[in-house]
């Protein structure tokens, strides 16, 4: 897969893919779309630049998007909390709707990508 | 016929039995006029947001996405578990 034409289309239509997931995040809350669908768009950017580039530079990052999957799940815990100390309904009338579409677009995009890197680089055990 | 096999039979008629019961008393112009959906329309503005869409999925319903988060949570940590690598 790693072939000159299949690197540059990917440098060439990486940056519009990904200003494009950060549209989509940012205008969740005016217009369609939304944090898991933008989140998805920018795993989707990852994939193919993992699948033009193989796995030896983006193997580092790892760590930090496992982090990041977590912490996301964390943190939406917590502020959904907020309003159920106030003694109201979880996330209710917040008016944060932007932020939780960020934090949920973080980790769908931490979380797909984590996927697709560990299904394929999975080796059968030889028995 | 062991035991699986009833448990099975059970499981397919009780699905089928929700389905039957659940279809028969939704009728379509109800869905469409019920006081559910004009208390999201109405109350859109206290959200903040303009999509309808997005302020059902993170204000009036958050709990379905809290869940969905954490299904996909699940799934990520099955797949780490299983797919994992020796090194």
């Amino acid at each position: 897969m790693t072939s000159t034409i299949v690197r540059t289309t990917t440098r060439v239509m990486l940056p519009f893919i990904i200003v494009f997931g950060i549209y989509v995040i940012a205008y969740g809350h005016i217009s369609p779309g939304g944090g898991f669908q933008g989140g998805m768009i920018l795993a989707g950017a990852a994939i193919l630049l993992i699948l033009s580039y193989g796995f030896d530079k983006p193997a580092r990052f790892m760590s930090h998007l496992q982090s990041l999957e977590s912490g996301g799940v964390l943190l939406f815990i917590f502020i959904g909390s907020i309003t159920l100390l106030l003694w109201l309904p979880y996330l209710a009338d917040l008016g944060i709707i932007p932020i939780l579409n960020i934090i949920v677009a973080v980790k769908v995009f931490a979380g797909v990508t984590l996927i697709y890197v560990f299904i394929a680089r999975w080796e059968l055990p030889h028995d | 016929m062991n035991l699986l096999t009833y448990l099975l039979a059970a499981g397919i008629l009780t699905v089928f039995g929700f389905i039957f019961f659940s279809t028969k008393h939704l009728s379509y112009p109800m869905v469409l006029t019920s006081e559910m959906s004009l208390f999201y329309l109405e109350h859109l503005s206290q959200t903040g947001a303009i999509n309808a869409v997005s302020a059902i999925l993170l204000d009036f319903r958050a709990y379905d996405t809290l869940g969905e988060i954490l299904v996909l949570f699940a799934t990520i940590s099955g797949v780490m578990l299983i797919a994992r690598r020796e090194e």
